[in-house]
Protein backbone atom coordinates (compact mmCIF):
# COMPACT_ATOMS: atom_id res chain seq x y z
CA UNK A 1 0.00 0.00 0.00
CA UNK A 2 1.40 2.99 -0.92
CA UNK A 3 2.27 5.89 2.47
CA UNK A 4 -0.39 8.64 2.63
CA UNK A 5 1.41 12.06 0.92
CA UNK A 6 2.83 14.46 3.31
CA UNK A 7 -0.07 17.28 4.15
CA UNK A 8 0.52 20.37 2.84
CA UNK A 9 2.17 23.03 4.73
CA UNK A 10 -0.09 25.41 6.26
CA UNK A 11 0.16 28.66 4.87
CA UNK A 12 1.50 31.27 7.03
CA UNK A 13 -1.87 33.26 7.77
CA UNK A 14 -3.23 30.05 9.25
CA UNK A 15 -0.58 30.47 12.88
CA UNK A 16 0.38 33.71 14.87
CA UNK A 17 3.65 34.98 14.10
CA UNK A 18 4.14 35.52 18.06
CA UNK A 19 6.52 38.34 18.80
CA UNK A 20 8.29 39.84 21.70
CA UNK A 21 8.01 36.67 23.53
CA UNK A 22 10.76 37.88 25.89
CA UNK A 23 8.51 40.33 27.35
CA UNK A 24 11.01 43.11 26.98
CA UNK A 25 10.14 46.57 27.23
CA UNK A 26 8.97 47.01 23.53
CA UNK A 27 6.65 49.75 23.75
CA UNK A 28 3.76 51.42 22.20
CA UNK A 29 5.97 52.27 19.21
CA UNK A 30 5.72 48.55 18.26
CA UNK A 31 2.24 48.19 17.21
CA UNK A 32 2.48 51.81 15.48
CA UNK A 33 3.94 49.56 12.59
CA UNK A 34 1.70 46.45 12.64
CA UNK A 35 -1.27 47.71 10.20
CA UNK A 36 1.32 48.61 7.63
CA UNK A 37 3.25 45.60 7.88
CA UNK A 38 0.33 43.30 7.61
CA UNK A 39 -1.32 45.19 4.35
CA UNK A 40 1.96 43.73 2.59
CA UNK A 41 1.66 40.17 1.65
CA UNK A 42 2.24 37.24 3.08
CA UNK A 43 -0.24 39.44 5.73
CA UNK A 44 0.46 36.95 8.32
CA UNK A 45 -1.03 37.63 11.87
CA UNK A 46 0.58 39.17 14.49
CA UNK A 47 0.27 38.61 18.65
CA UNK A 48 2.34 40.80 19.98
CA UNK A 49 3.33 40.14 23.62
CA UNK A 50 4.86 43.67 25.51
CA UNK A 51 5.36 45.76 28.48
CA UNK A 52 6.64 49.26 28.54
CA UNK A 53 7.92 51.81 30.78
CA UNK A 54 6.40 54.00 32.91
CA UNK A 55 4.26 55.88 30.36
CA UNK A 56 1.05 57.52 29.62
CA UNK A 57 -0.73 56.72 26.46
CA UNK A 58 -3.53 58.57 24.92
CA UNK A 59 -6.01 58.10 21.59
CA UNK A 60 -3.91 61.17 19.20
CA UNK A 61 -7.19 63.11 19.23
CA UNK A 62 -6.67 64.04 22.63
CA UNK A 63 -3.41 66.00 20.94
CA UNK A 64 -5.83 68.14 19.27
CA UNK A 65 -7.30 69.91 23.01
CA UNK A 66 -5.54 73.15 23.06
CA UNK A 67 -3.61 72.00 26.77
CA UNK A 68 -2.35 69.31 25.62
CA UNK A 69 1.57 70.43 25.07
CA UNK A 70 1.52 71.42 28.65
CA UNK A 71 -0.07 69.01 30.07
CA UNK A 72 2.20 66.42 28.32
CA UNK A 73 5.18 68.10 29.10
CA UNK A 74 4.98 68.46 32.76
CA UNK A 75 3.67 64.85 32.93
CA UNK A 76 7.04 64.37 31.59
CA UNK A 77 8.52 65.99 33.96
CA UNK A 78 7.02 64.05 36.22
CA UNK A 79 8.40 60.89 35.03
CA UNK A 80 5.49 60.11 32.99
CA UNK A 81 5.71 60.81 29.59
CA UNK A 82 3.03 61.06 26.72
CA UNK A 83 2.64 58.96 24.03
CA UNK A 84 0.05 58.81 21.68
CA UNK A 85 -1.79 55.88 19.80
CA UNK A 86 -3.90 55.10 16.50
CA UNK A 87 -7.12 52.91 18.83
CA UNK A 88 -9.37 54.75 20.30
CA UNK A 89 -10.79 55.03 24.59
CA UNK A 90 -9.09 56.95 26.45
CA UNK A 91 -5.51 57.69 28.49
CA UNK A 92 -4.00 54.89 30.02
CA UNK A 93 -1.18 54.20 32.18
CA UNK A 94 1.70 51.60 31.15
CA UNK A 95 4.78 50.37 33.03
CA UNK A 96 6.23 47.17 33.78
CA UNK A 97 4.00 44.71 35.20
CA UNK A 98 1.44 45.49 32.90
CA UNK A 99 1.40 42.89 30.04
CA UNK A 100 -0.38 43.73 26.53
CA UNK A 101 -1.18 41.65 24.00
CA UNK A 102 -1.77 43.24 20.41
CA UNK A 103 -3.21 41.37 18.01
CA UNK A 104 -2.79 42.21 14.13
CA UNK A 105 -5.07 41.10 11.31
CA UNK A 106 -6.52 40.55 8.37
CA UNK A 107 -10.65 40.00 8.99
CA UNK A 108 -13.39 39.60 6.24
CA UNK A 109 -16.62 41.28 6.08
CA UNK A 110 -18.95 40.61 9.11
CA UNK A 111 -15.95 40.05 11.49
CA UNK A 112 -17.81 42.67 13.90
CA UNK A 113 -15.83 45.06 16.74
CA UNK A 114 -17.80 43.26 19.09
CA UNK A 115 -16.61 39.33 17.39
CA UNK A 116 -13.05 40.66 17.65
CA UNK A 117 -13.48 42.36 20.89
CA UNK A 118 -14.79 38.73 22.26
CA UNK A 119 -12.26 36.73 20.68
CA UNK A 120 -9.26 38.93 22.08
CA UNK A 121 -10.92 38.98 25.81
CA UNK A 122 -11.42 34.78 24.81
CA UNK A 123 -7.60 34.54 24.49
CA UNK A 124 -7.05 36.55 28.02
CA UNK A 125 -9.95 34.53 29.41
CA UNK A 126 -8.61 30.98 28.34
CA UNK A 127 -5.14 31.89 29.48
CA UNK A 128 -6.21 33.47 33.04
CA UNK A 129 -8.43 30.41 33.52
CA UNK A 130 -5.19 28.45 33.26
CA UNK A 131 -3.24 29.96 35.89
CA UNK A 132 -6.19 29.69 38.39
CA UNK A 133 -8.33 33.10 37.84
CA UNK A 134 -11.73 33.75 36.84
CA UNK A 135 -12.02 36.36 35.03
CA UNK A 136 -15.58 38.49 34.18
CA UNK A 137 -16.18 40.25 31.32
CA UNK A 138 -17.71 43.38 30.98
CA UNK A 139 -17.57 47.03 32.15
CA UNK A 140 -16.21 48.08 35.35
CA UNK A 141 -18.49 51.30 36.30
CA UNK A 142 -16.39 53.77 37.55
CA UNK A 143 -13.42 52.47 36.28
CA UNK A 144 -10.22 54.19 33.82
CA UNK A 145 -10.93 53.87 30.41
CA UNK A 146 -14.00 51.95 30.84
CA UNK A 147 -15.63 49.63 27.79
CA UNK A 148 -18.18 46.80 27.69
CA UNK A 149 -15.06 44.47 27.10
CA UNK A 150 -13.15 44.92 30.05
CA UNK A 151 -11.70 42.34 32.60
CA UNK A 152 -12.78 42.32 36.03
CA UNK A 153 -11.89 40.64 39.16
CA UNK A 154 -13.50 40.93 41.99
CA UNK A 155 -15.79 43.67 40.77
CA UNK A 156 -12.73 45.84 40.12
CA UNK A 157 -10.56 46.18 36.42
CA UNK A 158 -7.89 44.05 35.39
CA UNK A 159 -7.44 44.66 31.62
CA UNK A 160 -9.39 46.93 29.49
CA UNK A 161 -9.38 46.86 25.48
CA UNK A 162 -8.97 48.71 22.67
CA UNK A 163 -8.75 48.53 18.67
CA UNK A 164 -8.46 50.45 15.74
CA UNK A 165 -9.39 49.01 12.07
CA UNK A 166 -8.78 49.84 8.92
CA UNK A 167 -10.88 48.89 5.46
CA UNK A 168 -9.60 46.75 2.65
CA UNK A 169 -10.46 47.85 -0.81
CA UNK A 170 -11.63 44.49 -1.72
CA UNK A 171 -13.94 44.21 1.25
CA UNK A 172 -12.99 43.45 5.22
CA UNK A 173 -10.38 45.15 6.99
CA UNK A 174 -7.06 45.25 9.00
CA UNK A 175 -7.82 44.48 12.49
CA UNK A 176 -5.35 45.95 15.52
CA UNK A 177 -6.65 45.01 18.88
CA UNK A 178 -5.28 45.81 21.56
CA UNK A 179 -5.76 44.23 25.69
CA UNK A 180 -3.34 46.06 28.28
CA UNK A 181 -3.34 43.66 31.58
CA UNK A 182 -3.10 44.54 34.99
CA UNK A 183 -0.42 41.88 36.64
CA UNK A 184 1.52 42.99 38.61
CA UNK A 185 2.74 46.34 40.68
CA UNK A 186 2.14 49.75 42.51
CA UNK A 187 -0.98 50.51 40.28
CA UNK A 188 -1.42 53.91 42.53
CA UNK A 189 1.71 55.97 41.07
CA UNK A 190 0.45 55.14 37.63
CA UNK A 191 -3.13 55.79 38.15
CA UNK A 192 -1.88 59.33 40.16
CA UNK A 193 -0.06 60.19 37.27
CA UNK A 194 -2.88 59.06 34.55
CA UNK A 195 -5.28 61.59 36.93
CA UNK A 196 -3.04 64.54 37.23
CA UNK A 197 -3.05 64.60 33.36
CA UNK A 198 -6.45 64.88 33.31
CA UNK A 199 -6.74 67.55 35.11
CA UNK A 200 -4.04 69.34 33.08
CA UNK A 201 -6.40 68.80 30.53
CA UNK A 202 -9.49 70.29 32.31
CA UNK A 203 -11.47 67.19 31.33
CA UNK A 204 -13.96 66.04 34.17
CA UNK A 205 -12.88 63.36 36.85
CA UNK A 206 -14.97 60.36 36.04
CA UNK A 207 -12.99 57.55 37.14
CA UNK A 208 -11.90 56.22 40.99
CA UNK A 209 -8.83 54.38 41.24
CA UNK A 210 -10.57 51.90 43.85
CA UNK A 211 -12.26 50.48 40.54
CA UNK A 212 -9.10 49.01 39.43
CA UNK A 213 -6.69 45.88 40.80
CA UNK A 214 -3.34 44.29 39.59
CA UNK A 215 -3.80 40.51 39.41
CA UNK A 216 -1.30 40.39 41.98
CA UNK A 217 -2.94 42.73 44.43
CA UNK A 218 -5.84 40.29 44.37
CA UNK A 219 -4.05 36.71 44.53
CA UNK A 220 -0.88 35.99 46.83
CA UNK A 221 1.93 34.42 44.40
CA UNK A 222 4.46 36.98 43.01
CA UNK A 223 5.82 36.95 39.69
CA UNK A 224 2.59 36.50 37.55
CA UNK A 225 4.07 37.61 34.13
CA UNK A 226 6.19 34.90 33.16
CA UNK A 227 3.17 32.22 33.74
CA UNK A 228 0.49 34.24 32.27
CA UNK A 229 3.06 35.43 29.20
CA UNK A 230 3.37 31.49 28.43
CA UNK A 231 -0.59 30.51 28.94
CA UNK A 232 -1.54 33.28 26.67
CA UNK A 233 1.17 32.30 23.92
CA UNK A 234 -0.85 28.27 24.51
CA UNK A 235 -3.84 29.66 23.52
CA UNK A 236 -2.32 31.23 20.61
CA UNK A 237 -0.49 28.43 19.19
CA UNK A 238 -3.46 26.21 19.83
CA UNK A 239 -5.83 28.41 17.89
CA UNK A 240 -5.93 30.15 14.54
CA UNK A 241 -6.36 33.56 13.84
CA UNK A 242 -9.58 35.07 12.80
CA UNK A 243 -8.99 35.78 8.78
CA UNK A 244 -8.26 32.37 8.34
CA UNK A 245 -11.98 30.65 10.24
CA UNK A 246 -15.33 31.30 9.94
CA UNK A 247 -16.02 33.87 12.25
CA UNK A 248 -18.48 31.79 14.38
CA UNK A 249 -16.16 28.77 13.98
CA UNK A 250 -13.27 30.70 15.84
CA UNK A 251 -15.30 32.19 18.71
CA UNK A 252 -16.54 28.41 19.33
CA UNK A 253 -12.87 27.35 19.05
CA UNK A 254 -11.64 30.16 21.47
CA UNK A 255 -14.68 28.70 24.03
CA UNK A 256 -13.92 25.26 23.94
CA UNK A 257 -10.25 25.84 24.88
CA UNK A 258 -11.40 27.89 27.69
CA UNK A 259 -13.36 25.20 28.98
CA UNK A 260 -10.75 22.64 28.26
CA UNK A 261 -8.17 24.88 30.19
CA UNK B 1 -23.57 61.27 -5.37
CA UNK B 2 -21.92 58.18 -3.86
CA UNK B 3 -22.47 57.72 -0.30
CA UNK B 4 -20.00 57.50 2.55
CA UNK B 5 -21.72 54.65 4.88
CA UNK B 6 -20.19 53.54 7.72
CA UNK B 7 -20.48 49.73 7.13
CA UNK B 8 -23.79 48.14 8.61
CA UNK B 9 -22.50 45.38 10.00
CA UNK B 10 -19.01 47.12 11.51
CA UNK B 11 -20.85 47.12 15.21
CA UNK B 12 -23.06 45.81 16.85
CA UNK B 13 -26.76 46.85 18.84
CA UNK B 14 -27.54 49.78 19.60
CA UNK B 15 -24.14 51.81 20.26
CA UNK B 16 -23.61 55.53 18.46
CA UNK B 17 -20.50 56.37 16.91
CA UNK B 18 -18.69 59.77 15.88
CA UNK B 19 -16.65 61.28 13.60
CA UNK B 20 -13.73 62.42 15.69
CA UNK B 21 -12.03 64.24 13.11
CA UNK B 22 -13.18 65.09 9.58
CA UNK B 23 -9.51 64.99 7.15
CA UNK B 24 -10.57 67.34 4.48
CA UNK B 25 -13.27 69.81 4.06
CA UNK B 26 -16.80 69.81 3.07
CA UNK B 27 -16.24 70.77 -0.77
CA UNK B 28 -12.61 69.63 -0.98
CA UNK B 29 -12.00 67.57 -3.56
CA UNK B 30 -11.07 63.98 -3.08
CA UNK B 31 -9.97 60.82 -4.75
CA UNK B 32 -11.17 57.23 -4.36
CA UNK B 33 -9.25 55.70 -1.64
CA UNK B 34 -8.31 58.89 0.65
CA UNK B 35 -8.31 58.49 4.14
CA UNK B 36 -11.13 60.77 5.06
CA UNK B 37 -12.14 60.89 8.39
CA UNK B 38 -11.56 58.41 11.72
CA UNK B 39 -14.76 57.46 13.27
CA UNK B 40 -14.71 55.93 16.82
CA UNK B 41 -16.96 53.86 18.44
CA UNK B 42 -16.83 51.73 21.15
CA UNK B 43 -13.07 52.58 21.80
CA UNK B 44 -12.47 51.33 18.08
CA UNK B 45 -10.90 54.16 15.24
CA UNK B 46 -12.22 52.97 12.18
CA UNK B 47 -10.51 54.59 9.12
CA UNK B 48 -13.14 56.28 6.29
CA UNK B 49 -11.80 56.62 3.34
CA UNK B 50 -13.22 58.28 -0.13
CA UNK B 51 -15.68 55.24 -2.38
CA UNK B 52 -15.10 57.60 -4.85
CA UNK B 53 -12.94 60.59 -6.73
CA UNK B 54 -14.84 64.02 -6.63
CA UNK B 55 -16.42 66.64 -3.81
CA UNK B 56 -16.94 65.95 -0.55
CA UNK B 57 -20.59 66.60 1.35
CA UNK B 58 -20.41 65.86 5.26
CA UNK B 59 -23.76 65.08 6.09
CA UNK B 60 -22.56 64.56 10.03
CA UNK B 61 -20.43 66.85 11.42
CA UNK B 62 -17.43 66.13 13.91
CA UNK B 63 -18.51 64.99 17.46
CA UNK B 64 -22.14 64.30 16.66
CA UNK B 65 -22.94 60.70 17.67
CA UNK B 66 -24.38 58.47 14.81
CA UNK B 67 -26.35 54.97 14.48
CA UNK B 68 -24.81 52.65 12.19
CA UNK B 69 -25.77 51.98 8.96
CA UNK B 70 -25.57 56.06 8.78
CA UNK B 71 -24.76 58.57 5.67
CA UNK B 72 -21.88 60.23 6.84
CA UNK B 73 -20.92 62.49 3.85
CA UNK B 74 -21.21 62.05 0.10
CA UNK B 75 -19.16 62.23 -2.60
CA UNK B 76 -20.15 64.90 -5.45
Amino acid sequence: MPPSPEPAPEPAQACWDIRDASLELGGVDGDATLLADLAVPPHRPVARLWQAAPCLVVPHRLSDITLFDHAAARSARRGWPVVTRASGGHAVPLQPGILNLTLAYPAASGWSIDAAYRHLVGILVAALRATGIDARIGEVPGAFCPGRFDLSLGGRKIAGTAQRRRPLPGGGSLVLAHACLLAEGDLAPALAALAAFERELALPALWQPARAATLAGALPPAGLLPPLAAAIRSVLRRTRPPGYMPADHCLRELAHHGRAS
Amino acid sequence: MIPVVIPPDLWEGEAEGAVSAWLFADGDAVRQGDLIAEVMVEKTSYDVTAPASGRLEIRIPAERPFKRGTVIAAIA
